[in-house]
């Protein structure tokens, strides 16, 4: 995983029950990219504040992507360029 | 009736995480390590890595060696953390009686659920089915069926991966006759050549031995390895909910060679003894007994000694004190020290202890009070004692040493770089032993 730590828009869905936003979309710089996969999602918690991460695919491309939901931010992590 | 235990442990699980997690990584042989440098060790393999005969605890050049075509990922504790309380919300649906044994295993007693689900196995499917839904395709677990945790334990490891063992009770006497003694979870290799040297090679051999031979040699154990031996383990399911309170809060921290001068050890000690103080504090425990040991030299013997402190404490400082006075008695001056622990026992519930009565302590109490609620707030690493500052930043290659291994969620790799440490004051004098 290459890292990349930039700010990204994110197109979710909030479903009702869910534990954490479901992940659609989301555009880093001027494309966007369609989450074909979310292959893991996981919590990690810093002080009070409790971040989502998820790792996903989109095609053949692997993302790394951080949500704060009390700052309402997403991050673009890390990228897969190993393939 | 007799019982029906789970033994539900998961394959490969840190490498499986990681696989989960990147696609790209799937159906290659994978190894969880710190940095891929020549002194770090394989965490974790995957099951094609194991295949070429890499596991677990194996140095790094070794593995590269069986394997050249080796991934290394760093390990992310938060993100195993994460998944393994996932996997338990799922279990818990299953079962009221489960005993959290490590991070990738678990015991269940499912002696009243199994019924509804048709039988242990078709519940053992059902579980296995829905755990692959929920964390994903590539984190699989295998599960062990029998009466005795230790024959769950035993069942399930031989079936491996994403399998079901079922130990029928017809089965036992077979099992018994053919099973090795170093087979079993309890009996290491020490305990097995004793075992041969008194001509005990097998299960049924042991359940056949005499008690007091057994007593003698191995005391009050080697009653319940009579009991193993003849088919029987009692031990009970303790529910993870009812969690005995703990009877020792402990560190030790395994240092890179730029760390392993007595006066960089002291350092990274102190740093260590602020760690297991707040964990008490967030425990709501202070402790007596404070014990601390060194490994001196790279693969050097391991000293420790323990003293006693007059009143009980959670007060870091206190701890180091604790500590310093130790390593004057073990005697450890100028040599290398490889490895570093510290862990205090003889623990009382905080609200059993009453406030203190001196201004001094008073004061420090509020201090501790109030850097809990900033890293509370903020994580562990937003306040650090000064003499953290001290060390020359982490080396690179030290992997996993910034996540702290209290078993709380914090943050870890994460697929980021760890945050720098400390102000990397080159040059400074370090303090000279004992402080």
């Amino acid at each position: 995983m290459q890292t990349v730590r930039e700010p990204i828009d994110a197109f979710v869905i909030y479903r009702r029950g869910a534990p954490h936003p479901q992940l659609h979309a989301f555009r880093w710089g001027t494309r966007r990219y369609d989450v074909t996969s979310v292959n893991l999602v996981h919590r990690e918690r810093v002080g009070a504040t409790v971040v989502v991460w998820y790792a996903v695919s989109c095609g053949s491309d692997h993302f790394s992507i951080c949500h704060d939901p009390a700052r309402s931010e997403w991050v673009l992590e890390a990228i897969d360029v190993d393939h | 009736m007799p019982r029906i235990l789970f033994h539900i442990d998961m394959d490969s699980y840190f490498a499986s995480v990681e696989q989960q997690a990147l696609p790209s990584l799937r159906g290659r042989p994978v190894a969880v390590s710190g940095r891929p440098v020549e002194r770090s060790i394989v965490v974790a393999a995957s099951r094609e890595a194991k295949r070429h005969g890499v596991t677990a605890g194996m140095p790094i050049w070794e593995a590269e060696r069986l394997c050249p075509s080796l991934v290394f990922v760093p390990g992310c504790a938060a993100r195993y953390i994460s998944v393994t309380k996932r996997f338990l919300s799922i279990l818990e649906r299953y079962a009221a009686v489960i005993e959290v044994y490590s991070i990738d295993e678990v015991f269940m007693d499912v002696t009243q659920e199994a019924r509804r689900y048709g039988g242990p196995v078709e519940m053992a499917r059902a579980i296995q089915t829905e755990l692959c839904a929920q964390l994903g395709e590539y984190i699989t677990a295998t599960i062990g069926i029998a009466s005795g945790r230790t024959f769950a334990k035993l069942i399930g490891a031989r079936h491996k991966p994403n399998g079901i063992g079922w130990l029928r009770t017809e089965d036992l006497s077979e099992l018994l006759r053919t099973t090795p003694v170093g087979e079993v979870c309890g009996i290491g290799p020490r305990i097995a050549r004793r075992l041969h040297s008194v001509g005990i090679r097998t299960l049924a051999e042991l359940g056949e031995a005499p008690t007091a031979l057994l007593r003698r040699e191995f005391g009050v154990y080697g009653v319940f390895l009579r009991e193993i031996g003849q088919g029987r383990d009692p031990t009970p399911v303790i529910s993870h909910v009812e969690v005995p309170p703990p009877k020792s809060v402990g560190h030790s921290r395994s240092l890179p060679p730029a760390l392993r001068s007595i006066g960089s050890a002291l350092l990274v000690l102190r740093d260590l003894c602020d760690t297991v103080a707040r964990r008490m504090r967030k425990l709501g425990f202070l402790g007596r007994t404070v014990h601390c040991g060194v490994r001196v030299g790279a693969v050097g013997p391991h000293l420790a000694k323990q003293v006693t402190l007059p009143a009980v404490t959670d007060d870091d400082a206190v701890i180091y004190a604790a500590c310093l006075r130790v390593l004057d008695r073990i005697g450890v001056r100028s040599e290398t020290v490889a490895q570093v622990g510290v862990s205090v026992s003889n623990l009382v519930p905080k609200r059993a202890v009453p406030c203190p009565l001196l201004p001094e302590d008073r004061r420090r109490e509020e201090i501790h009070r109030a850097v809990d609620r900033i890293r509370d707030r903020y994580g562990e690493e937003a306040i650090r004692i000064g003499t953290s500052l001290l060390y020359s930043p982490i080396p690179p290659h030290v992997g996993g040493y910034i996540d702290t291994a209290s078993g709380e969620e914090e943050r870890g790799d994460g697929g980021a770089p760890p945050k720098p440490r400390g102000g990397g004051v080159r040059g400074r004098a370090l303090p000279s032993y004992p402080m």
